[in-house]
């Protein structure tokens, strides 16, 4: 079973993401709330992401996700035509050790690839392809 | 969405109840009125989390914002009752090792009271 979701590299489309994680993905893969949080998570961060920096320049374009259950995994595939960025590539995180010392920029990405199970990009015909899995 | 209920304890603490989810539209929607709560003077505050649904990376960057300020006036911000998910979330993040996080209000007024002089 397959489910797909287009969005508009808009910020005001991240509620009709979670709305559809919340909603449709939950409910059709019955999926329980602890995986629901991390899938709503992973979403979030990769498409704010997109949404705010993988366009330097205005412009209207779409963000293609695709999600499908299979053998207690559940698979994402996220397409977009922005910037090549590689969500893997990123050097790890150090997290800070005093308050003093936190100023936090990488979290989200962080935070994704901590909770995917696997992650897979490949920059094909200008287009970034994420693909991910999560164990349920 | 996301909004604040603020209430007043004994022993001078505030507490402030996050509700609902801090994700970039719900950040957006408490930030200012967070800050001013939870880090514009020299407070006790304990940030209640058991209706917080939703954490992302800005609603932590929010959380931690806040608890630096705080910290630089001399007071402090400590965190009570968040869910699994969001617990196992601050966790990942580090949060946990910065800003004290208890499972009961009691330990909390403990801890503030015995870092925080008048």
């Amino acid at each position: 079973m397959l489910c797909h979701l287009t969005l508009k590299n808009n910020v005001d489309e991240l509620n009709t993401l979670s709305a559809w994680v919340n909603d449709n993905i939950a409910t059709l893969f019955k999926i329980p709330e602890k995986t629901t949080f991390k899938i709503d998570l992973v979403l979030t961060e990769l498409i704010s992401n997109i949404i705010s920096y993988a366009y330097p320049i205005e412009c209207d374009s779409k963000i293609e996700i695709k999600c499908r259950y299979w053998q207690d995994n559940i698979e994402i595939e996220i397409e977009d035509s922005g910037s090549p960025f590689n969500p893997l590539a990123a050097p790890d995180l150090v997290l800070p050790k005093t308050l003093a010392d936190a100023d936090i920029g990488g979290l989200g990405i962080h935070l994704v690839r901590h909770y995917i199970d696997e992650g897979n990009y490949q920059r094909k015909n200008d287009k970034n392809i994420f693909s991910m899995r999560l164990k349920i | 969405m996301a909004q604040l209920e603020i209430q007043e304890l004994d022993n001078a603490i505030k507490q402030v109840k996050i509700i609902g989810r801090l994700d970039i539209q719900g950040t957006g929607e408490i930030e200012t009125s967070f800050t001013a709560h939870t880090a514009s003077k020299k407070e006790k505050v304990i940030v209640d989390l058991a209706d917080l649904n939703f954490l992302s990376s800005i609603g932590i960057r929010l959380l931690l914002t806040a608890a630096k300020a705080q910290t630089k006036r001399g007071g402090k911000i400590v965190f009570i009752n968040p869910q699994s998910s969001v617990e196992e979330t601050l966790v990942i993040a580090g949060i946990n090792l910065l800003i004290p996080i208890y499972d009961n209000a009691a330990l909390a007024t403990e801890d503030l009271n015995a870092a925080v002089t008048e």
